[in-house]
């Protein structure tokens, strides 16, 4: 006899809590956006855990009902690493922020996205510290005036996306909570990877950064400031989708299509390219030169960390019964009279 | 313990135990207490409500495996409501949390051995230590009780939280010495916690205590002991 699986919908994922993000706050589409996903994937709540560290973000996995885990700053990827390793059937999210993620958390993020470990991290970029009330944070641009930063940021900032490519992430992926279709998608997408996915999510904090994003979400301008990245498709962009980037040389170049300027002669965006050249090069696009890329810039495949350890344990287990009372007698040891 | 009271576990070493050796008895496997660790099962009844936050007679909380059919449940570093594990601003509950998980750690002693003291439970001096420094502590007191000394010791293995009955213990002598490898942390919490003063033999030169180095440091501290009695008088 078939057991009838309940169609699980997106209310099934939200807890009961109440929501303490500010009203505005670009976190409620990528929550929305998660509820919305989930059902598609297919996995019940009680096989989810999302992890995270300290930030606004980091509140996400109370207002899902899976199980959840509010950890310390920064150091969800290492939270997470262990329980991928001790159950790798459960579904693993990390949900950190520019802060957690790039400043206290920056060593911990490398060393997961190098295992590759199953698990999905998704980073609210909006390029402030919310939660403590407007300091400069990791992603925040130069001469940005914070409260911790009264005559501007001195520092550079970090671009999420090259940082994780350089510790070699098998996916990556930048979205927008505006676009909350685009979002959707994007986050289905790293659901359904094999190995670490890392999405970058533009995200508006609209009391302490508002318009942070602006020329990526404003209705007259974000056309012509966005590359929306399409696997197999020449990098087409504009309101009026007359505009392209090829390559002139090793740089990229955005140039005007008609005339002698045609489609082909555009960069054909392939997200498998087993080296991260390409990807490198999209993630460093930024206004006005060259439009922003969102979508997927890498997808490849690695052998999962947590697979590896169990085959190690199980190889180790095939090659010794695992006694502990021959351990405890091997080696330096006599019998005293 | 960290399992029994769903509480971190910190368990403090020094290069002296990490370094020394000396032959051990290698106990049997099957000698090792148990020990024992429960999940709870999914819920039988669906509308029954998981609370994360229930405590068993220990104040432990019960430890749900994520992956269990309805316990899901959200734990973290926001105060969470009695019993249900809501997130909780209300002051009351916070206080009544705070005492609880403070009582939670108290109760180790319920599950741990009081320590016992190493000759007669009163007299002169006690000798209180913890850590690598067992051995020299332990040989000094001997050798001062083979000469004749009122001399105890007291070694501590759990440190937080100190045994309910340490203070009654430590009062039991006229004077309390707590050699230690440090510049007297172990002393700063007897005096502060339990409110006995206690004399320190301190340094910190990355060598262990020798036994005559502490022999002769008890001795001097006893004899400046009688010094002042006889003075007194």
């Amino acid at each position: 006899m078939n057991t009838v699986l309940p169609v699980l919908k997106a209310n099934d994922f939200g807890s009961d809590q109440d929501i303490r993000w500010c009203p505005g706050c670009g976190d409620y589409s990528i929550l929305a956006q998660m509820k919305k996903v989930l059902p598609d994937v297919g996995i019940p709540p009680h096989q989810i855990v999302f992890v995270s560290g300290i930030g606004c973000s980091s509140r996400f996995p109370y207002y899902m009902n899976t199980y959840g885990m509010h950890t310390i700053h920064g150091r969800a990827p290492a939270v997470a690493t262990g329980l991928k390793i001790a159950n790798p059937e459960l579904n693993v999210f990390v949900i950190t922020g520019d802060g957690d993620a790039l400043s206290i958390g920056g060593n911990h993020l490398l060393h997961l996205i190098r295992r590759n470990v199953d698990l999905n991290i998704i980073l609210f970029n909006n390029r402030i510290y919310g939660l403590t009330k407007g300091q400069y944070s990791p992603t925040s641009q130069p001469g940005h005036i914070t409260k911790s930063t009264p005559t501007g940021s001195l520092d550079h900032p970090l671009n999420p996306l090259s940082v994780v490519l350089a510790a070699d992430a098998t996916f990556v992926a930048r979205s927008i909570d505006f676009n909350t279709k685009h979002l959707g998608e994007t986050l289905y997408q790293a659901t359904q990877h094999r190995g670490t996915s890392f999405v970058e999510v533009l995200q508006n904090c609209n009391v302490f950064n508002d318009g942070a994003w602006e020329h990526l979400t404003d209705k007259d301008v974000k056309d012509d400031n966005l590359l929306v990245l399409r696997h197999g498709q020449p990098m087409v962009y504009g309101k009026n989708q007359d505009k392209g980037v090829r390559l002139s040389g090793l740089s990229p170049q955005s140039v005007v299509l008609g005339g002698e300027m045609t489609e082909d002669q555009l960069l054909v965006h392939d997200q498998s390219l087993p080296e991260p050249h390409i990807a490198h090069m999209l993630a460093r696009f930024s206004n006005p030169e060259l439009p922003v890329p969102i979508g997927v810039l890498r997808q490849v495949s690695r052998p999962c960390y947590e697979e590896q350890v169990w085959q190690q344990v199980q190889q180790a287990k095939s090659k010794s019964k695992g006694d502990l009372n021959a351990i405890f007698n091997s080696g330096d040891t006599w019998t005293v009279a | 313990m960290a399992t029994r009271l769903m509480t971190p576990v910190m368990v403090l070493s020094d290069g002296y135990i990490a370094n020394g050796s000396e032959p051990w008895r290698i106990p049997d496997v099957n000698d090792l207490e148990p020990i024992p660790v429960q999940h709870p099962a999914a819920p039988t009844d669906e509308a029954e409500k998981f609370l994360p936050y229930l405590r068993d007679q220990l104040l432990s909380r019960p430890w749900a495996l994520p992956g269990t059919v309805g316990l899901m449940h959200r734990v973290g570093g926001l105060e969470k409501e009695d019993r249900t594990g809501n997130v909780s601003y209300d002051p009351a509950n916070h206080q009544h949390m705070v005492n609880t998980r403070a009582q939670k750690v108290r109760n180790v002693n319920d599950v741990v051995a009081p320590p016992q003291i190493f000759g007669p439970p009163q007299g002169d001096l006690l000798v209180l230590s913890w850590g690598g420094t067992y051995g020299a502590c332990r040989t000094a007191v001997t050798h001062l009780q083979q000469a004749g000394h009122s001399v105890s010791h007291l070694h501590l293995r759990w440190v937080n939280p100190l045994p309910s009955d340490l203070g009654n213990q430590l009062r039991g002598f006229q004077q309390v010495v707590i050699p230690e490898l440090n510049t007297g942390q172990l002393r700063q919490l007897i005096q502060g916690q339990l409110q006995v003063p206690a004399v320190g033999i301190n340094k910190v030169e990355g060598r262990p205590f020798s036994v005559a180095e502490l022999v002769d440091k008890i001795a001097a501290i006893l004899q400046a002991r009688e010094a002042d009695l006889a003075a007194s008088v």
